[in-house]
């Protein structure tokens, strides 16, 4: 076998069918992806603006169709290429998006050729052009994406910038300047004519908003009501003006006051494939810098504490995907606020805020969480701290859940330094999340490596130059219990993982030492899209 | 429980100071590892009633390595000679419960201590605060293990690829039929082989041990390189001088010759 054929993959063909594949719905990604995606978004918005544009202006019919040209030709191009690169050359024309594309370009090349073309269909043609629009079912993750992205950048804006108090109190506004022009228009033009500064309609508009706004007489009614009318929107417009100033200094004072801390999450907002950090202790920030590190910002983390309002950070840049959740993470209503249902990991922290606690009692609290974040997602896969080992004697039945007690694997370093000087690097390095140090993954068999040997299947990652990994196990646990029936550098027959002539099965993972995630791994889209794998691509 | 046994026949033995609830299972780890011989235990107990007052720390004591107690403080020449630390294997100083957060400081003052008695032997320090560890590696303190630091890296691992704490807990776990981490001098004849040409060999001659790294000089800086990449300046095709260590992943101590 050659041990290149799994990587040959990435040629010059693969480059450009990833780069034409829509970004975020394919493993490995590219920026390239996104800015082709964003080009043909635009392409195809711009072309089907040129229909109405051309009923509007047919003075400029022949500029449009020469961009019009310009546009097909660009989905030619586009269609061309996907058809090239797509795995299956015969049947691809056949297929749903070949179709769409073929339909978003047809009716330009017949107008081409309209020469043969009835003129009422030559018509109906150029409206056919609007099928381009289907082409964006192929963009609908990104469409998506930008939709929970934009509610969520708004919902933030409203809640830091106090949105809906100032929405309210500028609808308030709104009603009483038309309501207040009005009346003024009408009082003066039936009581004293058209003689006033109230006597033209718009001009009443005028005067009644530098009333309202700046509080200030503009120009003075020469009726009477008119002066009562006048005299009760300036003592609105009084309130007005203390109420925005109020919102005003309440923005600012609160902006103050979150400086150097965690922004929080804003109620409304929604969250898709995040991480939840379940309370507070000194491991905190470590544990952001790490997942920080290993996924490089793609997945937002939530922090749900009762410190939550009051997390200090030295470096806000480096933690703009990260947010604060106040609040108890028992209660239900908060749980739901962090979208835990929709989580991709959550964490649970053991919290440090009560220090009479005793191990236990902090184990049982962090156990209680656990239980309460399982209920709204019993898939999530999640990580428990513990203090103690006794507690894992009863912790071990919530399944699919992984604990990390710290003492026990300090307790067998220690022993393990002594034995082996020098080894807590190695595993220090194996435990950090950087671009220069190799940890470990554990991967679906790729479909070339079933049937093989161990041997075989170790020569060929050795000889594997662009992405250098190391085989070092063979996992063979069921798909929600990862690594719970594995075997490192297997030796013996146990478990049927005999050496070097273990046989690969196609429902084997591979444990490998790695530097990132490997790019030929075949993940499952469904596992992507509901958020099971995490990426550091 | 402790046996009484003279001091001086002791070599190559492992003496730790101070005692918290982790000495039971490090004493226990270092005298029934499966891959090397059982090691002699020296405990230094600054604080007899703590020691006494706290059983469940106390190791259970079956095979043949001894385990013996001193009295008196780490610091002290004295009790370091009595505890023969000039012939000592290693020396792990444990954080003084008696000291709550703050036992980094004295931890230190210990390790600094033991290293002047006997520069030769490998010092491994519990840290408590991660914060501290900067400050410590510019001592002579060999080995720092801060277990606030492996937490916060477990989680992390653990959060990234599921399941990767049942693989790091397999790994240091030192019972029966679980491997381990090695690491040991090049031999002479693999001398000026590369990782590769060194890993195709052990693969190919069935080596019970997987090459995983390799640890090596390079501008008077240790470079520790697990996973080598095949280009860069120290890659899987750089030819590996003679003080170069190999890191290996066994079930046994690695004995390469049989298998070059």
């Amino acid at each position: 076998m050659d041990s290149k054929q799994l990587l040959k993959k990435h040629s010059l063909k693969d480059s450009i069918f990833e780069l034409l594949e829509p970004y975020g719905g394919k493993f490995r990604s590219t920026p390239g992806s996104l800015i082709v995606d964003i080009i043909i978004i635009v392409c195809i918005l711009t072309s089907c603006l040129l229909i109405p544009l051309g009923y509007y202006f047919p003075e400029y019919d022949s500029f449009f169709w020469q961009l019009e040209f310009c546009f097909t030709v660009l989905f030619c191009l586009e269609y061309l290429m996907r058809w090239i690169v797509s795995i299956n050359p015969i049947t691809y024309p056949f297929s749903l998006f070949a179709i769409i594309d073929f339909l978003a370009i047809m009716p330009t090349l017949l107008v081409i050729h309209a020469d043969y073309i009835f003129l009422p269909f030559f018509r109906g043609l150029r409206l056919l052009r609007l099928l381009r629009l289907l082409k964006f079912i192929r963009y609908r993750i990104f469409f998506y994406r930008a939709y929970i992205g934009i509610r969520n950048w708004s919902s933030a804006l409203t809640h830091h910038y106090h949105l809906r108090q100032m929405r309210l109190l500028f609808l308030v506004t709104l009603v009483f300047w038309i309501l207040g022009s009005n009346l003024l228009y009408f009082t003066e033009t039936r009581l004293v004519g058209n003689t006033g500064p109230y006597a033209n309609y718009w001009q009443a508009y005028w005067h009644i908003i530098i009333v309202l706004v700046s509080g200030i007489e503009d120009k003075e009614p020469l009726s009477l009501l008119g002066r009562i009318e006048v005299s009760f929107f300036l003592l609105i417009g009084i309130c007005f003006a203390g109420l925005v100033t109020a919102e005003l200094v309440s923005i600012l004072v609160k902006q103050m006051n979150r400086s150097g801390k965690i922004q929080l999450k804003a109620p409304s907002s929604r969250l898709h494939h995040h991480i939840v950090i379940i309370s507070f202790n000194s491991h905190l920030f470590n544990v952001i810098k790490q997942i920080t590190a290993a996924i490089k910002g793609r997945n937002q983390i939530v922090i749900v504490s009762q410190r939550g309002n009051n997390i200090k950070i030295a470096n806000p840049k480096k933690y703009k995907k990260v947010s604060a959740l106040f609040g108890d993470p028992l209660r239900r209503s908060i749980l739901k606020q962090a979208w835990i249902e929709h989580a991709s990991r959550v964490i649970i922290l053991s919290s440090d805020r009560d220090e009479n606690e005793s191990v236990l009692e902090k184990d049982n609290r962090s156990l209680m969480k656990a239980i309460a974040a399982l209920s709204f997602n019993p898939d999530v896969h999640m990580t428990v701290e513990l203090q103690t080992q006794d507690s894992l004697r009863y912790a071990s039945h919530l399944a699919g859940v992984s604990y990390i007690e710290a003492r026990e694997f300090g307790e067998r370093l220690i022993g393990q330094a002594v034995m082996n000087p020098g080894v807590t690097e190695i595993y220090t390095s194996l435990m950090t999340y950087t671009d220069d140090s190799s940890e470990f993954y554990l991967i679906p068999i790729p479909e070339e490596l079933v049937g093989k040997t161990l041997k075989q299947a170790q020569l060929f990652f050795l000889d594997l130059d662009d992405e250098p990994m190391i085989l070092v196990g063979i996992d063979r646990s069921p798909d929600q219990f990862p690594a719970s029936n594995f075997k490192l550098n297997p030796v013996s027959d146990e478990d049927g993982l005999s050496s070097p002539g273990a046989i690969l099965g196609k429902n084997d993972n591979l444990i490998l030492i790695a530097y990132e995630f490997p790019s030929f791994a075949g993940v499952n889209q469904d596992d992507l899209w509901k958020g099971r794998i995490l990426l550091r691509h | 429980m402790e046996r009484t046994n003279s001091f001086e026949a002791l070599k190559g033995h492992v003496v730790i100071c101070n005692c918290n609830e982790k000495v039971k299972t490090i004493v226990e780890e270092l005298q029934n590892s499966t891959v090397q011989a059982p090691l002699d235990v020296v405990l230094i107990v600054q604080d007899s009633k703590l020691w006494h007052m706290n059983p469940s720390w106390h190791p259970v004591i079956s095979g043949t390595a001894r385990f013996l107690v001193i009295y008196g403080r780490p610091t002290e020449e004295t009790v370091l000679k009595k505890a023969r630390i000039s012939s000592a294997r290693a020396s792990i100083i444990l954080a003084d419960p008696k000291h709550g957060k703050l036992a980094d400081a004295p931890s230190s003052l210990n390790a600094i201590a033991i290293e002047r008695a006997n520069p030769q032997v490998h010092t491994v320090m519990e840290l408590l605060s991660s914060m501290n560890r900067p400050h410590i590696e510019q001592s002579e303190i060999n080995e720092i293990i801060c277990l606030g630091e492996i937490s916060e890296k477990l989680i992390a691992s653990s959060c990234i690829t599921p399941g990767v704490t049942n693989i790091f807990e397999n790994l240091l776990t030192t019972e029966d039929g679980t491997p381990q981490i090695f690491i040991d001098p090049i031999p002479q004849r693999a001398r000026q082989l590369s990782f590769r040409q060194l890993s195709r060999k052990f693969i190919l001659n069935e080596a019970p041990f997987l090459l995983i790294g390799f640890i090596r000089n390079l501008r008077n800086e240790t470079r520790i390189v697990i996973n080598p990449k095949s280009s860069g300046l120290i890659s899987k095709d750089t030819p590996l001088p003679g003080r170069s260590k190999l890191i290996t992943m066994g079930y046994q101590k690695p004995d390469f010759l049989p298998y070059l």
